[in-house]
């Protein structure tokens, strides 16, 4: 104490105030709580079109497996399958010849071929692969790898169990599993076609083409149709997951970020930001 | 070069059996104590000769001679033969409930038998060549000593033998390197390769048709992978067992040679 006066604390280290070094006065370290600093508020929008990248890949995965039993039904030809992949791929490539370079399609272009030589040169292989073990084995192998694949699949955030080579490694493991349930290796071919197509060409798509919310429900409306023709228990399941992702999650994230509570404050550690 | 025809040597059972008493024999002439040495070694061969004669008198009364050698090793070619054909063409044949892949159990099989075909053809040539030489040192084989006796039975043994080797080898080969290739492709499907300088895992930056191709050669290997297994396992349970039989031997005849304070 001073001139009878007491002494103000300033937060000066090199003065000699007559406070120890270690002294804070008590009103000022918790009056520097800050609530919710730098909160991000996500709108409605941008709430649907981040679940509706999740549901068209749902969707995608949804319209492989029942391709694939149409395929292994009978229900198409193989024949039929590969026409149809190749208009769609074809039409794809004229759409995106408006926005983009030459070199960039071409490449595409040679990485399809690689893929379709590589892919015929192996598949009588693959279809006698797994020909002694028993169908539900080969079914649950598959069902895990592609769920491997939805889970490590990019949605356009970082995290640790986002992968990009787990999630196609995974996606043909299932690919290649499934394809030796046919009887000839041309349909083994076909499925291999349609699994380049699902998980090469369509997230190559994606990525240059965001989708908004109401395609991607239109995406899993086909998919639960084309699903329903031959399984028509897994398609209601199929469309309650479809519905839960797409519309029922996205508005209750919406409706619980008014719960959001943080706290900062003095007590935090040092970031070099 | 001493040393190199020591070593090939070493490999038969009558090679070893003459480079050890020409050793012990040299040893004799260079040591000190050389009564000592010189009894241990004239009471080891004694005895070796004696056994020799007095065991070979036994196993002659009880009706083996050596005249009916030949025929016992021909006799024992064609089942050794035999045997290994049934326990190929059972593996061939989705053995004890496994699901091995029918092309390639199917596509080992055939080939582990046209190798036996050649074995057999090859066989069938030698042992007209060896009977004579059996027939003409059968007088002698009364007088040989047990440690000789039995190392003439070890590299008979052996040469019968010499084909299951064989397979071991190419089953270990075949089985090694489809385990290599699903161990590094595995680390592909994670995205990592193997780091040969710094001799540790780090990502890897893989290319699409790198990682297309990767996984389904990983997936072709890891499906393949139990049928070379088994291949592997049968070959190599029974290459232990004529090694047992074969180590067996081989100690019975360290046994008979054994001299104590040997340097």
């Amino acid at each position: 104490m001073e001139n009878g006066r007491k002494n103000q604390w300033r937060k000066v280290l090199y003065e000699n105030g007559g406070f120890p070094d270690n002294y804070t006065p008590p009103e000022s370290f918790l009056a520097a709580i800050e609530r919710n600093k730098n909160l991000r508020l996500y709108t409605k929008r941008e709430c649907f079109q981040g679940a509706a990248i999740v549901g068209r890949e749902v969707s995608l995965v949804i319209t492989f497996w029942s391709l694939y039993v149409y395929l292994s039904e009978s229900l198409i030809n193989s024949e039929q399958l590969l026409v149809a992949l190749l208009l769609v791929v074809t039409s794809g490539y004229l759409y995106h010849l408006r926005n983009y370079t030459y070199s960039v399609l071409l490449s595409g272009l040679k990485t399809t071929l690689f893929f379709l030589t590589v892919g015929f040169a192996l598949s009588p292989v693959l279809f006698k692969l797994t020909d002694t073990i028993s169908t539900d084995t080969i079914h649950t192998m598959s069902v895990i790898g592609l769920v491997v694949h939805t889970f490590t699949q990019n949605y356009g955030i970082h995290g640790p169990l986002v992968s990009k080579s787990i999630s196609l490694n995974s996606a043909i493991f299932s690919t290649v599993c499934l394809a030796s349930r046919f009887p000839t290796h041309i349909m083994a071919f076909s499925l291999l076609c349609l699994a380049v197509f699902c998980f090469l060409l369509v997230p190559m798509w994606s990525e240059v083409y965001v989708p908004n919310p109401l395609k991607s429900l239109l995406s899993a409306l086909i998919s639960v149709c084309l699903l329903a023709r031959v399984l028509p228990n897994y398609a209601v399941l199929a469309a309650v997951f479809l519905i839960l992702v797409q519309v029922i999650c996205p508005l209750l994230f919406f409706h619980l970020q008014s719960y959001k509570q943080t706290i900062h404050g003095p007590w935090d550690e040092a970031s070099l930001d | 070069m001493l040393a190199n025809v020591r070593q090939i040597l070493n490999q038969t059972f009558i090679g070893s059996y003459v480079a050890n008493r020409v050793d012990q024999v040299r040893t004799v002439n260079t040591k000190n104590g050389i009564e000592k040495q010189a009894i241990f070694l004239a009471i080891s061969l004694t005895a070796d000769f004696c056994l020799g004669t007095v065991i070979f008198s036994c196993v002659q009364q009880s009706g083996y001679s050596p005249q009916l050698l030949p025929q016992a090793i021909v006799n024992s070619t064609e089942s050794t033969v035999e045997n290994l054909k049934l326990i190929i063409s059972w593996l061939m044949q989705n053995p004890a409930g496994l699901k091995l892949n029918s092309v390639l159990s199917r596509a080992l099989g055939k080939f582990f038998l046209y190798h036996i075909h050649l074995w057999v053809t090859y066989v069938y040539l030698l042992i007209p060549a060896l009977i004579d030489l059996l027939q003409t040192l059968s007088p002698v084989f009364h007088f040989l000593p047990l440690s000789l006796q039995l190392s003439i039975l070890g590299d008979m043994l052996s040469v019968l033998c010499v084909h299951v080797f064989c397979f071991y080898a190419y089953a270990r080969r075949i089985t090694y390197s489809q385990i290599n290739g699903c161990i590094a492709l595995a680390r592909l499907f994670a995205g990592k390769k193997y780091n040969p300088l710094r001799k540790r895992v780090d990502s890897a930056d893989a290319s699409l048709e790198h990682l297309f191709v990767g996984t389904m050669v990983f997936t072709i290997l890891l499906f393949l992978l139990p049928t070379s297994l088994t291949f592997f396992l049968v070959f190599y349970s029974l290459r232990l067992s004529a090694m047992l039989g074969l180590e067996i031997i081989r100690r019975s005849i360290w046994l008979i040679q054994w001299l104590p304070c040997q340097s």
